[in-house]
């Protein structure tokens, strides 16, 4: 039997999901999008930055930039798909 | 007009030593294991601190909604390859991976296999986080400084 047998009748932080505690979380899964978009810009706007000063505001900047682009992108997406289901469906 | 000291900002980014002695390949392998480290040990704390604190936090936010379920998946090679660019974390994470959940165990209570792509893919970006974080250390190590 493997060590870690017997701690799993709890929940163990990092090695359990989230999710077998916290019934209900799927649901919010797209609120995951921000802290992932925060995180990925402050990383390049340090490695943009070679004394990495002044980066807090550019980070935030960016991050609404991405997150902008990313909402246009799925909308225009949403639209072609739409379009081509309604297309597919229509009889010639 | 006040004379102000302008040496910090043309100064090398490294140590001149880093290039010549072999240190800075070796900060690329310690920045590997531990992201950020590589900037720390060139002497780039800032940066480095900011690296090892972003890298660390995603890695991590991927496994407390995940657990070790989002690492090395049978399926997904790709982001088990992207995973381990992130050092330490992936090398534990997956060694207790495989005693926790081996291949052929159940699912947890209250599977939710959105939350377990997108669990994969926050441990897989902070792998390459790191491999662009090691990118820029690769540059900071051989470039010369200026004259």
């Amino acid at each position: 039997m493997p060590a870690f047998a017997v701690p799993l009748i709890g929940w163990i932080p990092l090695i359990n999901p989230l999710y077998s505690q916290v019934p209900h979380l799927t649901p919010w899964w797209i609120l995951l999008i921000f802290p992932l978009v925060l995180l990925i810009s402050l990383v390049y706007k340090t490695v943009r930055s070679p004394e990495g000063q002044n980066i807090l505001l550019p980070t935030i900047w960016f991050s609404i930039r991405i997150l902008f682009y990313m909402a246009i992108i799925s909308i225009a997406l949403q639209v072609l798909y739409h379009v081509v289901t309604r297309l597919s469906t229509t009889p010639l | 007009m006040p004379i102000t000291d302008n040496s910090e900002s043309i100064q090398p980014r490294v140590s001149v030593g880093g290039s010549k002695s072999g240190m800075g390949y070796i900060a690329i392998a310690v920045g590997w294991l531990i992201p950020g480290a590589g900037h720390l040990i060139m002497g780039q704390r800032k940066r480095g601190v900011i690296f090892l604190v972003a890298i660390h936090t995603l890695f991590f936010m991927g496994l407390l909604v995940g657990g070790v379920r989002a690492l090395d998946r049978p399926r997904q090679r790709l982001w088990t390859y992207s995973q381990y660019m992130a050092g330490w974390p992936m090398l534990a994470g997956a060694q207790i991976r495989g005693r926790v959940y081996p291949a052929d165990a159940p699912h947890p209570v209250g599977f939710s296999p959105l939350l377990q792509e997108v669990a994969t893919a926050y441990c897989g970006l902070a792998g390459m986080l790191n491999l662009l974080v090691l990118t820029d250390l690769f540059m900071v190590v051989t470039q010369e400084p200026p004259l």
